[in-house]
């Protein structure tokens, strides 16, 4: 099921409606109800890998008692590694096989060698990245003796399924989500209220920027050869916003949707366009999966303990490892590769957190430097984005050979002045509303309840209008 | 809570009512001005799917126009011409295509299949009356629901424009020539014996019938002459459904001329496939049929008696 769709619009309040009103008394029956809830959700794309969800749950809840269970730091080790080789087996399969087989085909082949190795139609379970995640954080935790586990599989199952992060995140942590799972929730009107108007943001990102971004860049990047230097570029520009609205309105959705339910998931999303430099970029973008990295993966590596050949040799490990978590594709490492190339200058000059703060607190515009840092911190990005939603490397390099052309000085095609000014209006919002959680939280908050409304109202018939197409979630996906 | 329930059912309400209250004013304003005229030298106008919409190269015929639109069904030529016959008082003869697929089970799908209704129903939208929005709705409602946004943006658009005929803004078709060659490749597929794909479904869509029906019904009321047109269709298209065909133009149109130019051409080289005439066809095709308009349809009144029943018509 899509957020954007009309099944959405009324499973929703049944689940609320539900969720407050017959089962607010048990919190047993509360959890329940949100797991075979959640449970639906995801059948509705695909019932026959509900199988593959719920061993996966098993499979974690079991190991990580067994973990816990066992005193012997072998047997630690053996359960340990059985959830990470069994998770990470089925992923390599869904996702990987198909890629690492015709990637091995083609190594053979440059070898002088024939090779046919035939791939399999597999379709690739939606949201199969994200809950592994969620399983295999929960099993290191325990290793590391961060959390004990529970012994409530009700509690464990709604933790890995719960819907609104089920297919696409945020990746939640067991040390996060699961105390919030066992203890009782009470409604919170103020907090509710928060959570529709986060989800309404997340739909205006969703519906009117991506989606509608999405058509144009489809178009220029499908026809790439034949376009012009500036159209390249505005087709770059174009899936810029298209993949920050797309990925940063699902997670507004899933918050506001969980914070419905009296639930506060991890922030995934932070405003990453008004970054500085490339490192701030990265604490800003996707948060759940860069801390997910860094807990499980760069730090377990040494970290920035090691001087600055470790600093370097990890950083180009997670970003290439977060970029083959994307997709398999050698566009999605080259553009881990490429990220962790920029991100490089702040590594070895150690200034990577010079910029923690978010731009120009408390002022209402940026100093100039500022400024000038956003636009090439954006620019970079942007070269960055184009690897990531080419079809081939080879696709990537002649698009952005193309923009490196006299053309980029001719008006470009597919150029709506509709869509800029949607894309103004956007980041406006997102500008002004840049210390709250979301860019719509304070945005009008303090205004009379008949402007405020109006503002609402004129921003759901702008969500109205664009809508209709129910386009799916790029990190679906993924 | 209840206060979070009772701003929700408040807030919601009053989107809900902001957002009929426009879809039903952009409607009522277009409802209200000459959207639908067509220009006054054109008095014949053919309506019907891709057939003649391949067909009738209508730079080529005088007074002509062609408004057939690929995968369209009865459904949705009786929305157009409810719309177009009321405006247009100076059209002498309207054409419809009746073909061997238009009986298709498959028209259903043309109808309210979910990729249909998504593009065709919002240009249309201005014609309908409760009754067909209840067809779509009780068949699909989800994409008919899918279909409201895209319906309201086409008419705000539409009325942003400043442009003063729909039709054309909103594309409610037009001739188009094809250039692609299936022909060979449909050939070879006969000549393997996988001719499924010309098999017709032996399950009728009543549906498609009952609104050809009412496209009578509606030409009737209007004192507007119609005629029904096959258009060419290759030697080797097979039909397991003419029988039928004949059947239920005996029994429910007998009174409605049957133009029948399925034999028209046996040249291979005037189809893009086994349905369709490629550009060149159209080209030939379409000398002709405005021959034919002038020689036997210009004063139709003196051969209405000549023409009534099934006409057969050919290049020889």
């Amino acid at each position: 099921m899509l957020f954007n769709s009309i099944d959405f619009v009324i499973f929703l309040p049944i689940v609320f409606l539900l969720y407050w009103f017959v089962t607010q008394k048990s919190l047993k029956a509360q959890n329940v109800l949100l797991m075979v809830a959640s449970y639906f959700f995801y059948a509705c794309w695909d019932w026959r890998f509900l199988f593959l969800l719920a061993f996966s749950t098993v499979l974690d809840f079991y190991s990580g008692l067994k973990v816990d269970q066992s005193t012997n730091i072998n047997r630690r080790k053996m359960w340990l590694t059985i959830s990470v080789l069994i998770n990470l087996g089925f992923l390599a399969f869904f996702k990987y096989y198909n890629f690492f087989v015709s990637s091995f085909a083609e190594m053979i082949e440059l070898l002088g060698f024939k090779a046919n190795i035939p791939t399999l139609k597999i379709i690739l379970p939606v949201g199969i990245s994200f809950y592994t995640f969620h399983g295999l954080s929960y099993v290191f935790d325990i290793y590391n003796r961060k959390i004990k586990p529970t012994t409530n599989f009700i509690q464990y199952s709604l933790f890995v399924s719960f819907f609104p992060l089920l297919v696409a995140g945020p990746i939640e942590r067991a040390t996060h989500l699961l105390p919030q799972i066992e203890k009782p929730r009470t409604f919170n009107y103020f907090k509710a209220v928060d959570g529709l108007r986060q989800i309404l943001w997340g739909f205006f990102k969703k519906i009117v920027i991506a989606d509608q971004c999405a058509e144009l860049a489809n178009e220029i990047f499908n026809q790439s050869a034949d376009q012009s230097a500036s159209t390249l570029l505005l087709g770059a520009f174009y899936f810029t916003f298209q993949i920050y609205g797309d990925f940063s309105g699902y997670s507004d959705i899933a918050l506001g949707t969980a914070r419905l339910f009296g639930f506060e998931l991890l922030r995934n999303f932070a405003y990453p366009y008004f970054s500085r430099d490339i490192a701030e970029f990265w604490r800003r973008w996707h948060i759940s999966l860069s801390s997910w990295f860094k807990d499980y993966l760069y730090i377990p590596l040494g970290g920035s303990s090691g001087g600055n050949w470790m600093r370097i040799r990890n950083t180009f490990i997670i970003f290439i490892v977060s970029g083959f978590w994307h997709g398999a594709n050698w566009t999605f490492i080259v553009w881990g590769a490429l990220n962790a190339l920029f991100i490089m200058p702040s590594i070895i000059f150690k200034t990577n957190r010079n910029n923690i703060e978010i731009v120009a607190k408390g002022k209402l515009l940026p100093t100039f430097q500022d400024f000038y840092k956003i636009l090439i911190t954006f620019v970079l990005t942007m070269l960055a984005w184009i690897f990531f939603r080419a079809e081939s490397v080879n696709h990537a390099i002649s698009y952005i050979v193309g923009i490196f052309d006299l053309s980029i000085a001719t008006i470009p095609a597919f150029f709506s002045a509709k869509l800029i000014v949607l894309i103004t209006f956007f980041m406006l919002i997102e500008w002004l509303g840049r210390e709250f959680q979301f860019g719509l939280q304070n945005f009008a908050f303090k205004w009379n309840r008949i402007f405020r409304w109006g503002f609402y109202v004129g921003l759901l018939f702008i969500i109205f209008i664009s809508s209709g197409k129910e386009q799916a979630f790029i990190y679906f996906q993924f | 809570m209840k206060k979070f329930i009772r701003i929700s059912l408040i807030f919601t309400t009053i989107v809900i009512v902001v957002v009929v209250s426009i879809g039903l004013g952009l409607r009522k304003k277009i409802d209200k001005g000459n959207y639908y005229q067509i220009d006054k030298n054109k008095e014949f106008i053919m309506l019907g799917h891709s057939h003649p919409e391949c067909a009738y190269n209508d730079t080529l015929i005088d007074n002509f126009l062609n408004l057939s639109n690929s995968g369209e069904s009865y459904f949705y030529t009786f929305l157009k011409l409810k719309k177009i016959i009321p405006a247009n008082k100076h059209l002498k003869i309207i054409f419809i295509e009746f073909t061997n697929n238009v009986l298709d089970k498959e028209m259903d799908e043309w109808t309210w299949g979910d990729k249909y209704i998504n593009f065709r129903l919002p240009k249309y939208t201005s014609s309908m009356t409760l009754s067909d929005y209840q067809l779509l709705l009780f068949k699909n409602w989800r994409a008919t629901l899918n279909a409201e946004p895209p319906t309201l943006k086409l008419y705000a658009d539409f009325l942003l424009s400043k442009s003063n005929e729909i039709i054309k803004k909103n594309d409610w078709g037009s001739y188009v020539p094809l250039e692609r060659d299936y022909l060979a490749h449909d050939l070879k597929r006969i000549k393997e014996k996988k001719d499924s794909v010309l098999n017709l479904q032996k399950e009728e869509s009543k549906i498609n019938i009952e609104y050809l029906k009412k496209c009578v019904a509606i030409c009737e009321s209007n004192n507007t002459k119609l005629f029904f047109v096959r258009s060419p269709l290759h030697t080797q298209y097979v039909s397991n459904n003419e029988e039928r065909l004949q059947t239920i133009y005996r029994e429910n149109f007998q009174k409605i001329p049957w133009i029948d130019l399925i034999n028209f051409t046996q040249d291979d080289s005037h189809f893009s496939d086994l349905e369709h005439l490629n550009y060149k066809g159209s080209v030939n095709y379409s000398k002709f049929f405005d021959n034919f308009i002038k020689r036997e349809l210009r004063n139709f009144d003196d051969n209405t008696e000549k023409l009534n029943g099934i006409l057969k018509l050919s290049s020889n």
